[in-house]
């Protein structure tokens, strides 16, 4: 079959490990940090830092599922077994970690 | 009342997240459309071939998607803002604009097969996605210019 030189990849989970890794990180800063420092020293200016952009990250990563599922690179139960895991910290970088071995 | 420290910022904030809602929508609607065209078409096997969804593709990756996440940036700026997070009006829209988004990842991903050649057809019950993606378009509009609820 001819090729094309520029033709652009399928994608891989190299970047939903990515986007697993950032949102693993902003969620353990959010519950480690920033929750006990607004609760135990009254410093609430990290979650209300943290709390949006984790949310956003938790976006980007439920969006890269979707289209790294119907581009063919995950199976659907694969997808939501991801999704979930994303809920504990690292979780589903540890998942996708695995998986890539 | 407003968060004060982007209160001037404001009307610039609207202004770019409307821009990025624009664009985000063409570009979905755009890529529904190349997908609804070569819904009967064989699997590109030259380069030639895949020059449409080739080029939708490269749109989708360097406009269509870094408009959606300006939307989000932007429209979750505005809402801290505004302090509109507990309107119902914002909720709705919250729900179609998170469907929108997802219907632009499904999309996405067949367009990337379909520019490779490893899927026969085009998505399932592609003619119901160009008209249910205008009527999701037209409900985020009415809902941020009328506020019904």
């Amino acid at each position: 079959m001819p090729h094309d030189d520029d033709l652009p990849p399928l994608p891989s989970t190299r970047r939903l490990r990515a986007l697993a890794l950032l949102e693993g990180i902003s969620l353990a800063t959010l519950l480690f940090v920033a929750v006990p420092l607004k609760h135990l020293a009254g410093l609430p200016g990290a979650v209300t830092v943290l709390g949006p952009l984790h949310g956003l990250l938790f976006l980007a990563y439920s969006w890269a599922l979707v289209e790294a599922t119907s581009a063919g690179a995950l199976r659907p139960r694969q997808a939501v077994r991801l999704w979930a895991w994303s809920w504990a910290p690292f979780g589903a970088f540890a998942r996708l970690r695995r998986g890539a071995r | 009342m407003a968060w004060l420290p982007w209160l001037p910022w404001l009307p610039w904030l609207k202004a770019l997240h409307v821009l990025c809602a624009v664009t985000f929508l063409s570009g979905l609607l755009f890529t529904a459309a190349v997908l609804w065209t070569l819904r009967h078409a064989p699997p590109p096997r030259w380069p030639q071939e895949r020059r449409l969804p080739l080029a939708a593709l490269r749109w989708n990756r360097c406009v269509t998607a870094p408009a959606l996440a300006g939307v989000w940036l932007l429209g979750a700026t505005l809402a801290h803002t505004g302090r509109w997070w507990h309107a119902d009006w914002l909720d709705a829209k919250l729900v179609l604009v998170l469907a929108l988004s997802g219907a632009h990842g499904l999309l996405s991903g067949w367009l990337r097969r379909c520019v490779h050649g490893t899927v026969p057809a085009g998505p399932p019950a592609l003619r119901w996605w160009l008209p249910g993606l205008a009527l999701g378009a037209a409900g985020v509009v009415v809902l941020v210019v009328a506020k019904p609820f």
